[in-house]
């Protein structure tokens, strides 16, 4: 059994109302790469959080075994003694200090003399640890002045200094130019011939292709596959990915287009921290009235930079916004309500509500003017008159208008913020990821809604990652991938595995 | 391989490079500039040795005030109640000796003991209970400030017992004690800073709290242990002022919060945290002060000393501020 | 159901009813304002007199005036703790143009609160546009407000005033003052804005969760900025009933007190987290350090004990409002 460094027998995790990780099997062998794929949803994320140790052994169900010994983990710092390294997605570095220290700071002490660093010993100690990594580092650089690629190699590093026997690596390609993915896939490659393991999770389908030696797919929290480099099919693969079961009854509606509602045109969006980057590049498309368009894609996509920079939250570098043919300046928030926009966001407790304040005043808030005398006196009758009116739309179980919004289930919260934004009577709503936590039931009301909207004329955007959801609400799709437009579909041709495909896509040259 | 050329050169293990490229070196550029063009405006009082030994004179306690706010603020906090709590250890010395009779050395202990508790409270109210930092030691300020005058009800106290009075007038190696005791804390801390394992994991914890925790280091306790150093220093910065003056002046201390803080902004100290130097502190401290002398030798009045000062403080966070929103490279 | 109904039928914002009255944050910083003058006037009978709580009213009015502008800020999630020395500076900008120049009142007036909301607005800008933490901010411009007002007046207060200014100060309307009147007008005026009108409720968005007003659409750039001008124009004023007061223009007046207005602000029911609060509990928490302040005389209590008493007073304050906000958290989950 050594042949196996990493098993992870029949692992099933639970979180209330879902089963994330259902009997998933994985094993990765001595010296190779394997590549873990799967879209937004499947358990990737919930099958690292066991491997790395943020799950206590105790909450999940299954067996963890390294090189054929069982092992159980309660932390991360347990899974890394463990000889599990893990490399997270976010770069997360300390930025005012070296290469050195940072590599080190869980041991900075070393053997030197009680507690004073040894910087000599220090940069020698780092300096063999990235020559035989081959990874390209001064030990004594500035952080601060590093390149994001350098930065990832530095997480790297960091994660090699304890020996690890299986490296983790979720989607370190996210942030990378391709010299930088190719300077990882040497660094991996000669990792492999020193005989560690790697993990190596991705949505690229051309990663998988170039690097792996191995590819488990996982899908609905389930392995559906496991393939052989002689056997990759991208065909194939996609199909492992998507074919989601669908539990869930979407409601239909007799789709009736209008005119144009609201254009974008070459909408650019630069990162906020890395130079020459970009979050949103070249992205148009349009809507109808009457029209429900889904905005595909995966995690890190740009999906969400996309509606957030329409409604001027997030400043653009160049970009069209028009609505009803004419076209508007959006300079903040306040200007896109004002000219019919709306945006119901993912993440309800920062940027949803206010949580000390009312149902009452978290959705009245949007449309002050409609419920003040003379623009100024706010006027209760006004405010609950026009309040009520979303209240019963949106069918909000609460006790009163007036509870605080704190103490509402996450489905009414959603549908608070919906109520907020609808208040403004608008004419494009964008909704981002509208059913992410909420039960069934709620989950069927917001559906009812979206189509309610739609049908009384409203151009709605939606993003959504479950496939099956955006492909039974929406009328078209525009699939992103790096943040660009990666393809687009209408009707009939938005099937799953066109979707997919185009989400997968990339678009540097490796 | 492709080998990354840029690492190589930023950091040159060349010395004069090294040198060059430091962040103190950015510091010390500014203090000669305010030198230089203080000399052609005036030159005849600038540059006398009794304008330079008047600064001097109280530089040294500033100073240490100023080394001892260096804590929080790399950790990402601040403490505004440093100069009153210095006027409080100023006081307690005194006090312990003459009104409770109590033994030279055990009151130095007392007084020194004063700070680091109050400074550990500090840390208690913003580390383990929340509370925001500014309003936390905004309100040890206050209750600090008013148990100056408590302890002898305004009067001074004055002269000191046991010849420490006398201290004040020893000039050992020919500099002012005083100064050669700022100038060996500077070297302790910066030292501390630099290489220690404690100085490093402190910079961690105010960088990036989360790493710093991955790393193993206990982030609430240093956050806390700086708070309570800050105290200590602060204290002894406030006993030797007392000496040094041979007198226990309730007032002592108004005032020096806001030039320790614009000492370590100005010095390189980053507000956001993870970011200090002793070196660049002591060179922010003189910037400070020699500012004020310019000020007046190019005819300034002295009022507008304050308001001056207060620029430079929001300039130099602005500078930090758009320093950390430079972008990082592709 | 009959509560919702009630509920509804009820024409204000809060909980209506004599319950509603009962719970209200006023009535529970009332109570403390009522058991320490109770105990202060145990303790010494002439201090529940009309004569001496007049004129413990009538010394409000200065700190009163201030708070209230801190009371906006902090509510808009900010702090400013430039507002003592912007009085002092507009104060003397106040006496320069009423004796130097001769202005006349009502020029000086505007003019000496043009320059308190001068101050106000690079307050704003440099925390609402450029980011700058709001308190180094308001540190700064209260050094640069003091060094100014001192440079300005040469250190000597600006006297003497018109006489009809003093005579007017020395009016004694039920033996208070107009100028305290003018404090209590804009203080009702305040919260009235504050409470029922959109401004009110934008101001308290952005201080409950500044993402959420910004995703309602409020442009909470423009709502710090305009409580910070709106904190400076007040202390504007604040510096000119100092100089009517006192018939003199001083650089002494209006120095410490940022630091009793936020302890006024955060006794009286402000959270210093921002976003709720209301006007009239600053009111009865200012005029509760002054009966603090006439309690401790009384007592013949060192006015030192008075700084540690309310540096302890706005620690317990600013606690016990997150005890408040952790229980509450808890029993929703």
């Amino acid at each position: 059994m050594n042949e196996y460094i990493l098993e992870a027998i029949n692992i099933t995790k639970k979180f209330p109302g879902v089963v994330a990780n259902d009997k998933v099997n994985l094993s990765a062998k001595r010296g190779e790469v394997l590549g873990l794929i799967g879209e937004n949803g499947a358990g990737k994320s919930t099958l690292l959080g066991v491997l790395n140790g943020i799950y206590h052994h105790s909450t999940y169900d299954g067996e963890l075994k390294i090189e054929g010994k069982t092992i159980k983990p309660t932390s991360t710092h347990d899974a890394m003694n463990l000889g599990i390294g893990f490399v997270p997605q976010e770069i997360n570095v300390l930025q005012s200090l070296s290469v050195a220290e940072n590599i080190n700071m869980a041991n900075l002490k070393g053997d030197g003399k009680v507690g004073i660093v040894n910087f000599n010993k220090l940069y020698a100690k780092t300096k063999k640890l990235l020559d035989d990594n081959h990874i390209d580092l001064d030990p004594k650089a500035d952080v601060r002045k590093l390149s994001i690629g350098q930065q990832q190699m530095l997480m790297i590093a960091r994660a090699l200094v304890t020996d690890p026997k299986i490296l983790i690596l979720d989607e370190p390609t996210t942030s990378l130019s391709n010299k930088d993915v190719e300077n990882l896939f040497a660094v991996i490659r000669e990792l492999k011939k020193k005989g560690t393991s790697i993990i190596f999770v991705t949505h690229k389908l051309a990663e998988i292709l170039e690097l792996t030696d191995r590819l488990c797919i996982l899908r609905d929290g389930k392995n559906v596959g496991l393939y052989e480099r002689k056997n990759y099919d991208e065909d194939k693969i996609i199909e492992g990915m998507i074919g989601r079961k669908i539990t869930t009854m979407y409601p239909k509606r007799d789709v009736k287009l209008g005119k144009e509602a609201f254009r974008v045109e070459n909408l650019n969006v630069d990162h906020p921290y890395v130079m020459n980057k970009h979050l949103v590049k070249d992205i148009s498309f349009s809507v109808k009235k009457g029209e429900v368009l889904g905005l595909a894609g995966l995690v890190g996509a740009g999906r969400s930079e996309v509606v957030t920079t329409l409604f001027g939250v997030i400043k653009k570098r160049s970009g069209k916004i028009y609505i009803d043919g004419k076209e508007v300046k959006i300079k903040n928030s306040s200007d896109a309500i004002k000219k019919g926009m709306a945006l119901v966001t993912e993440d309800r407790k920062k940027y949803g509500l206010i949580f000390i304040w009312s149902i009452l005043k978290n959705i009245s808030i949007s449309n002050l003017k409609s419920i003040s005398k003379l623009k100024f006196f706010v006027s209760t009758k006004m405010e609950e008159h026009r309040v009520k009116k979303q209240f019963d739309y949106l069918k909000i179980k609460a006790q009163s208008m007036k509870t605080k919004v704190d103490s509402l289930s996450g489905g009414n919260q959603q549908k608070v913020v919906l109520g907020r934004s609808l208040n403004a009577s608008p004419k494009v709503v964008m909704l981002d990821e509208p059913t992410k936590g909420i039960d069934v039931g709620s989950k069927a009301e917001i559906y009812h809604l979206i189509n309610q909207l739609a049908g009384e004329g409203v151009a709605v955007v939606m993003i959504s990652s479950e496939l099956p959801e955006l492909m039974a609400m929406c009328d078209r799709f525009v699939v992103l991938a790096e943040g660009r437009i990666a393809g687009e579909f209408s009707g009939k041709e938005g099937t799953e595995t066109n979707i997919m495909n185009a989400a997968v896509k990339t678009f540097k040259k490796i | 391989m492709q080998k990354n050329k840029n690492t190589k050169r930023t950091n040159g293990d060349n010395f004069f490079s090294r040198i060059f490229h430091s962040p103190e070196f950015g510091v010390l550029i500014p203090l000669l500039v305010i030198m230089l063009i203080t000399t052609l405006i005036n030159p005849r009082q600038f540059l006398t040795i009794t304008n330079f030994s008047t600064m001097l004179k109280i530089i040294p306690f500033l100073a240490i005030v100023a080394l001892a706010e260096t804590f929080p603020l790399m950790t990402g906090n601040v403490d505004i109640s440093v100069g009153r709590v210095m006027g409080f250890a100023g006081m307690v010395f005194p006090y312990c000796m003459m009104v409770l009779g109590l033994n030279g050395w055990i009151s130095f202990i007392i007084a020194l003991l004063s700070g680091g508790l109050i400074g550990l409270f500090n840390g208690f109210l913003i580390v383990k209970l929340k509370l925001p930092d500014f309003i936390a030691t905004i309100g040890t300020l206050y209750m600090a400030g008013g148990a100056r005058f408590l302890l002898t009800k305004g009067y001074p106290l004055s002269p000191l017992p046991f010849g420490f009075g006398k201290f004040g007038d020893l000039t050992p190696l020919g500099l002012s004690w005083p100064f050669l005791i700022a100038v060996i804390l500077f070297v302790v801390v910066g030292f501390t800073i630099k290489k220690t394992v404690f100085g490093r994991q402190l910079l961690a914890t105010g960088d990036n709290r989360a790493v710093a925790a991955l790393s193993g280091i206990n982030v609430p306790r240093m956050r806390m242990t700086a708070y309570t150093i800050c105290g200590f220093l602060v204290a002894i910065a406030g006993i030797l002022f007392t000496i040094d003056l041979d007198n226990g002046v309730p007032q002592n201390g108004d005032g020096w919060e806001f030039k320790a803080i614009a000492s370590c902004a100005v010095g390189g100290v980053s507000l956001r945290g993870g970011k200090g130097s002793a070196l660049g502190v002591a060179i922010g401290v003189l910037i400070i002060n020699v500012l004020d002398n310019s000020l007046i030798m190019v005819g300034v009045p002295a009022a507008l000393q304050k308001s001056l000062t207060g620029i430079v403080l929001a300039g130099a966070v602005m500078l930090d501020i758009i320093k950390q929103r430079r972008k990082i490279r592709a | 159901m009959q509560s919702e109904a009630n509920i509804i039928k009820a024409n204000r914002p809060r909980r209506g009813g004599i319950k509603g009255l009962l719970l209200s944050p006023e009535v529970s910083i009332l109570i403390p304002l009522i058991v320490l003058s109770v105990i202060t006037g145990i303790i010494n009978p002439k201090f529940l007199s009309w004569g001496n709580f007049s004129v413990i009213l009538r010394y409000s009015t200065f700190i009163g005036v201030v708070a209230i502008g801190q009371a906006v800020v902090i509510m808009s999630g900010e702090i400013d703790l430039s507002v003592g020395a912007n009085a002092c500076f507009s104060g003397i900008i106040f006496g320069v143009c009423a004796i130097t120049y001769d202005l006349g009142f009502i020029p000086s007036a505007l003019i000496a609160m043009l320059a308190g909301g001068l101050i106000g607005f690079i307050n704003g800008y440099l925390v609402a546009s450029f980011g700058l933490v709001n308190f180094i901010t308001t540190l700064a411009t209260m050094f640069l407000c003091h060094g100014l007002a001192i440079t300005i007046s040469g250190g000597e207060p600006i006297a003497p005033l018109p006489d009809a200014y003093f005579d007017f100060a020395l009016l004694r309307p039920l033996n208070l003052s107009w100028l305290f009147f003018i404090m209590l007008g804009i203080l009702i005026i305040t919260e009235i804005v504050m409470r029922f009108t959109t401004i009110g409720r934008k101001v308290k968005a952005t201080g409950g969760n500044k993402e959420a007003a910004l995703m309602g659409g409020i442009n909470i750039k423009r709502v710090k900025w305009g409580a910070y001008i709106f904190s400076g124009v007040l202390a504007g004023i604040c510096g000119i009933l100092y100089a009517v007061e006192l018939s003199a223009a001083s650089p002494e007046s209006g120095i410490g007190l940022e630091f009793r207005t936020i302890t006024a602000c955060a006794v009286g029911g402000i959270s210093l987290m921002g976003g709720e609060g209301s006007i009239l509990g600053v009111g009865i928490g200012f005029v509760l350090l002054m009966v603090l302040a006439n309690c401790l005389q009384l007592l013949k209590v060192e006015s030192n004990w008075q700084l540690v008493i309310i540096g302890a007073i706005l620690i317990g304050a600013v606690l016990f409002d997150l005890a408040k906000k952790r229980v509450q958290a808890k029993s929703e989950q």
